[in-house]
């Protein structure tokens, strides 16, 4: 018998390839294509949910960087002509709602932490003197051809979503404990009342309805409330009954409402998600209702990105103002706005996987005392501000003023 | 004992490369630029053309960069190993068993 040669590990490896060079082939391909597979479903967005966390349990430092940008945004002399959407009006809307949005996330901090309530008060009261001031009444004004604030007493024209949304940012610095503009909260809180005494719902420009603008007066009226201990239930409800019975499709909010009542768009997901998040200071029922419709009907994921389509699946149609861009079916607008009312009903995996997207297109820039998101500018900063604080105002955060 | 990598590889690499630079460029241009508002406005044509091409490129690169990049980055990766695992076995093979270089030599030229 002769002597048996001892053959190395590694030669061995070897000769096995060179006689299974098909099947090593065949493994190096499928080894490959499942790094690709688990590459594109584990990795760009879990990358791009890493502040997810932070921002659900409201880190401070990770709020405040945000917060400081968009303060930054208010304190610069911003005007219409920032924005350049191609329309005087929008501009002025837009500058508006940099304003608007601000002061609502400022406060929402200040009421998660009561530490940072000082510097919010500063904030937020600089937010509401911006949103008084000529330049942000204009695309109101010329829409309506009168003052909203100068009329607040003498007409009972709509003007909701000026004084909707000013009424909301007004009732989150009462929240806070600051009566600085208390007089004039009572005022527009009043003047909604009043003008919600005959129509059901209230226009924003003379012939259009929006059920969303109309929500925000609902919230304003459900947060002034709540920080003055007054009543407009009776008002809450009946907008609640309108919406329920002839404003929803699928439990989706219709977009717009012709003068005759009928719907004048279809539901969609940026008035569905931003109504849900105005009406939540007023009848948490109905915002949790609206925001259980978009999450069955809208919401998506894509390589666990989580996206809302701006209109329900099957119906298709074009981008605009309210919307912004639509990819893929998906929209802007609506997805942003989505984070709001999931985080105030806490379905953490639909605010996890929408942030992977926020983070994605909105690029934010985290720098040791800043974040913007580069695709936002002033709008975009002042808007997540105030989806990603959302928060309930509770019942013991009353005014320092009552 | 040298690996090379094939050409094809080290080209891939490098244009990833090239790609992350040109983000973070695009990155700094629309922060300085404020040419943000550009994407939310829907394209309704109020600002230049230049902007709405920097805002859209800024996006097809960002997704390319953070959605494409890592998992194609993964799958060359795992062929370059591969590779080097092949050539590697191949020529310690030649170096260390004796009367079976012509073996090793084609197995290293695959």
């Amino acid at each position: 018998m002769g002597e048996r040669r001892k053959i190395p590990p590694l030669a061995r490896v070897s000769s096995w390839m060179r006689k299974t060079r098909g099947r090593w082939t065949l493994v190096n391909t499928l080894v490959s294509l499942l790094w690709l597979a688990l590459g594109l479903s584990v990795v760009p967005h879990r990358v791009c949910e890493r502040d997810a966390d932070a921002w659900y349990r409201g880190d401070p430092e990770t709020t405040e960087k945000l917060a400081r940008s968009v303060s930054r945004w208010v304190d610069e002399p911003l005007d219409p002509s920032t924005f350049a959407t191609g329309s005087r009006r929008y501009d002025g809307e837009w500058l508006f709602g940099t304003y608007m949005m601000a002061a609502m996330g400022e406060a929402q901090t200040a009421i998660e932490r009561p530490e940072r309530r000082i510097e919010a008060r500063r904030r937020v009261a600089k937010a509401i003197d911006r949103l008084l001031e000529p330049g942000a009444r204009a695309w109101d004004r010329e829409a309506w051809g009168e003052d909203p604030i100068d009329t607040l007493a003498t007409t009972n024209r709509g003007h909701v979503a000026y004084l909707g949304y000013l009424g909301l940012a007004l009732g989150m610095e009462r929240a806070l404990g600051d009566a600085k503009h208390a007089r004039l909260h009572d005022a527009v809180v009043a003047a909604i009342a009043r003008r919600l005494a005959g129509p059901e719902l209230l226009e924003t420009y003379p012939g259009e309805i929006y059920p969303v603008d109309n929500a925000a007066a609902i919230g304003a009226l459900g947060l002034h409330d709540r920080t003055t201990g007054g009543d407009h239930r009776a008002r809450i409800a009946r907008y609640a009954r309108t919406i329920r019975q002839k404003h929803l499709d699928r439990g989706l909010l219709v977009q717009a409402v012709g003068a005759d009542g009928r719907p004048g768009d279809r539901a969609r997901a940026s008035g569905t998600a931003l109504g849900a998040y105005f009406v939540s200071f007023a009848d948490e029922d109905l915002s949790r209702d609206l925001f259980l419709a978009l999450r069955r009907e809208l919401y998506e994921t894509v390589l666990g990105f989580g996206a809302v389509r701006e209109y329900p699946r099957g119906a298709t149609g074009r981008g605009d103002i309210d919307s912004g861009p639509i990819v893929l079916g998906y929209g802007v607008s609506g997805t942003g706005f989505a984070l709001a009312p999931s985080r105030l009903f806490a379905d953490e995996d639909a605010f996890r996987s929408i942030y992977g997207t926020v983070h994605l297109f909105g690029a934010p820039r985290v720098g040791a005392r800043e974040t913007s998101f580069t695709t936002g500018g002033p709008l975009g900063d002042a808007i997540l501000l105030a989806m990603l604080t959302a928060t309930r105002v509770p019942a013991t955060l009353e005014s320092a003023s009552r | 004992m040298t690996t090379r990598i094939p050409a094809r590889y080290t080209v891939f690499f490098v244009g990833v490369l090239l790609l992350v630079v040109l983000h973070e460029i695009l990155l700094h241009v629309m922060a300085e630029a404020h040419v943000a508002h550009v994407l939310l406005a829907s394209g309704r044509g109020g600002s230049s053309a230049v902007a709405a091409l920097l805002a859209a490129l800024f996006v097809v690169v960002r997704v390319v960069v953070v959605v494409v990049v890592p998992p194609v980055v993964l799958f060359v990766s795992a062929r370059v190993a591969f590779h080097a695992l092949r050539r590697g076995t191949g020529e310690r093979r030649a170096a260390s068993v004796p009367g079976n270089e012509a073996l090793a030599q084609g197995e290293a030229c695959d």
